[in-house]
């Protein structure tokens, strides 16, 4: 039995739809990726243009270090926010996503999720800085992680409960009328499609 | 290939109960076919038996080993003067438990050991509800962390050094506690508060609220047990409860004996009496059916409750009106298409022509032959769109067919005139090589010189071999000429007038004086019909 808040048979319908008539599937993808495009554009706008203010070393990582692939560079941070259609993998719960915003830059998922964990950074290591456990800060400066948040927070707006503050922020904000969008372009492809269907003669 | 990391947010997200269902279905089958067997009900007895025994010794030792923790934290405050602090201190615990998710048994002898050092009832509790945070964040083992405080407010801070490293250096050699506590409060506090709100968090308070079912139900139960075993040592308690159970298993394994043979005895007795067939069967079977509902309905709704929690888990949740209307929708339109399909799929399966046309329509043919498939096709279809769409393309097809066979036939004509002209300047320049090889002079006529040295007995002395070239062959060269008697006797005989062999004919052909033309005219004559006559060749005529 359905319940109200799923979506059932859905990834049927879709895989019926693309099978039976793949132009009006690739037509109802085509809006589709316009929703989704707005989501994006979004989220692409909640990325900083500059460094959070007292992280300016943040995006001066000399090329060749351990922190390089960690260095902030806005636009790069805004290519890497993405959508995709398609299925993902099963998780253990049996869900996937068939439409994903994402974000994959390593400094944007730094900046989307600095402090959900530890909201006042990871406790310090202090002279410990050969253990292997990530549950400790290796910093010299105990409160590093602390303003580290702190400036990120500054500079942005994460959605509460979410704890997201790019693809994340964008995707709550959008939600609500992205899905109905989605939903109604996937109704309305799917009536074309039977309507294109040969009838049965009487 | 590892996936790349990203973090995703997931516009709509499907669930597909396909693993779940399968493993339900196959334990469903598993049951049935194991209740089958008559020695399967007797090893589910058996296992039950056994499992109420595991049960029982299980919750009896949980209650055993509470009663014990609370007895030795009671002989600790005794022994401190604190017997009067019982009550708010194990309420105390118990609140901490239910919302750290830390069982009780844990925090009651690590309470016991802060006590004992520090006899100050809220440095205790502070340094109790401090290591429940730490525990939350760094994962170390509860009693670990209280056994180094403990030890911290002792004066060994040794062990709370190597526990947790970035602890001010200067407190940690001083031993100043309330520093430290400080420090560590400002690190950690608050943390297990966050933590009771994750998974795994909530996990642990139902892990803890079990354990203390568990309790419960062994106090019952031991209590029970000392009641019917009349004794109040533990080891013989235990004794007892082992052979309860097993008595209690036995009792499950001949159960379905004891039933048969119950309702075998007491059945006429049913039957016969009133009350028997009016009150107690409908009840028993009431009970049944009741029973078997109230099962369905709460496998149901666990069911339900589950799939709500899991998606309520994930946040992805939608917006119920849209997600009714579209459920709705979709179904509707989904099982539409597919009836629409399989009715299509069928009526395929039973007509020819539609067979013979989508056969015809995989093999090898050309754009017209498929358009005209195609229109077909579209003809036996309800959609006019398709008619028009597959008309168009035909009429296309036709027209590129009709252009495709007129450049074959123009391109064929030139080929032939091509062809035809090569052959022409062939003939023309072979026609200009012979002219040129012919000398500009008369020859002999076949019988003005009847024979020359060359000519073979039999054969004309104007006859001169195919070369391919044309050559005349010296037919005059004055040597006498072998006998063929005479050929011009059938002309002499038609002419007596005419001398057919004269001794010379003079002509000059430059001058245009011919000393007898009549003569001659007469000579070429019967030498014509001559060569016709007998079949010669007139190529000697030709050539000279």
């Amino acid at each position: 039995m359905a319940t109200d808040k799923q979506v059932e048979g859905l990834e049927q319908t879709l895989q019926v739809l693309k099978k039976v008539h793949r132009i009006v599937y690739d037509q109802m993808n085509k809006e589709i990726k316009v929703v989704l495009a707005e989501i994006r554009d979004d989220a692409q706008g909640f990325a900083p243009s500059t460094t959070p203010p007292g992280l300016s070393n943040w995006s001066k990582q000399a090329p060749g270090t351990v922190w390089e692939r960690l260095i902030f560079d806005p636009s790069a941070i805004k290519k890497g926010i993405s959508f995709k259609i398609g299925k993902t993998k099963i998780n253990q719960q049996g869900f996937s996503s068939l439409y994903t915003i994402i974000n994959k830059n390593a400094a944007g998922m730094i900046y989307e999720v600095a402090g959900t964990r530890n909201p006042h950074g990871r406790p310090p290591a202090g002279n410990h800085k050969r253990t292997q456990t990530k549950k400790f800060s290796k910093s010299f400066n105990e409160d590093a992680g602390q303003h580290f948040i702190d400036a990120i927070t500054a500079q942005s707006v994460a959605v509460r409960g979410k704890q997201g503050r790019l693809v994340i922020r964008a995707g709550e904000k959008n939600q609500k009328r992205a899905r109905a969008a989605i939903l109604v372009s996937i109704t309305k492809a799917t009536k074309i499609a039977h309507e294109k269907m040969p009838k049965a003669v009487a | 290939m590892a996936a790349e990391p990203a973090i995703k947010y997931s516009v709509i997200t499907a669930y597909s109960n396909k693993g779940i269902a399968a493993a339900e279905k196959g334990l469903a089958k598993l049951n049935k076919s194991f209740k089958k067997t008559s020695l399967a009900r007797k090893l589910t007895f058996a296992a039950m038996g056994a499992s109420f025994v595991a049960l029982a010794k299980s919750s009896a030792q949980a209650a055993i080993a509470d009663e014990k923790s609370i007895k030795v934290l009671s002989f600790t405050l005794d022994n401190l003067g604190r017997s009067f602090q019982k009550v708010p201190i194990e309420s105390f615990i118990d609140r901490l438990s239910r919302s750290s998710g830390i069982a009780d048994q844990q925090i009651r002898p690590a309470f016991g050991q802060l006590i004992t050092v520090t006899n100050d009832l809220t440095k205790s509790y502070a340094a109790l509800t401090l290591a429940t945070d730490i525990a939350a964040i760094t994962g170390d083992d509860f009693t670990t962390i209280t056994d180094a405080l403990s030890k911290g407010f002792a004066g060994q801070t040794g062990a709370l050094k190597k526990l947790i490293p970035g602890l001010d250096q200067a407190a940690l050699k001083a031993g100043d506690m309330t520093a430290l506590m400080a420090q560590l409060n400002k690190t950690f506090g608050g943390a297990s508060k966050n933590n009771i709100t994750t998974y795994a968090g909530q996990l642990a308070i139902l892990k803890v609220s079990a354990g203390k079912a568990l309790e419960n139900i062994g106090k019952g139960l031991i209590s029970f047990l000392k009641g019917f075993t009349k004794t109040n040592s533990i080891t013989d308690l235990g004794l007892a409860i082992e052979d309860l159970g097993t008595k209690i298993g036995d009792i499950f394994r001949g159960l379905p004996v004891y039933i048969k043979t119950f309702f075998e005895s007491t059945d006429k007795a049913f039957q016969d009496s009133w009350f028997g067939r009016n009150v107690l069967l409908p009840l028993i079977t009431a009970l049944g059916k009741g029973l078997t509902d109230a099962a369905d309905a709460a496998s149901a709704a666990g069911k339900r409750i589950r799939a709500l929690e899991t998606a309520g888990g994930w946040g992805r949740l939608f917006d119920t009106t849209v997600i009714k209307k579209f459920n709705k929708e979709t179904n509707k339109t989904t099982l539409a298409m597919k009836q629409a399909a399989a009715n299509a799929k069928l009526q395929g399966m039973f007509d020819i022509d539609a067979i013979q046309i989508a056969a015809a329509l995989k093999g090898k043919i050309s754009e017209l032959d498929r358009a005209s498939l195609l229109a077909m096709q579209a003809l036996k279809t309800e959609d006019k769109n398709d008619d028009i769409k597959a008309l168009d393309r035909l009429e296309a097809a036709k027209i590129a067919a009709d252009a495709a066979d007129s450049a074959r036939k123009i391109k064929a004509l030139q080929e032939t005139i091509r062809i035809n002209k090569a052959a022409l300047d062939d003939w023309e320049t072979n026609y200009a090589k012979m002219l040129k090889s012919i000398p500009p002079s008369l020859g002999n006529i076949g019988g003005v010189t009847p024979s020359s040295p060359n000519v073979p007995v039999g054969q004309s002395p104007n006859y001169a071999a195919p070369t391919g070239v044309a050559v005349m062959p010296p037919t005059n060269t004055g040597t006498t000429p072998v006998s063929m008697g005479d050929p011009f006797a059938a002309a002499r005989a038609a002419l007596p007038g005419v001398n057919f062999k004269p001794p010379a004919v003079a002509v000059t052909v430059n001058a245009n004086t011919i000393a007898d033309p009549d003569q001659l005219t007469r000579l070429i004559q019967a030498g014509i019909q001559a060569v016709a006559r007998n079949g010669w060749s007139s190529a000697g005529s030709a050539t000279g």
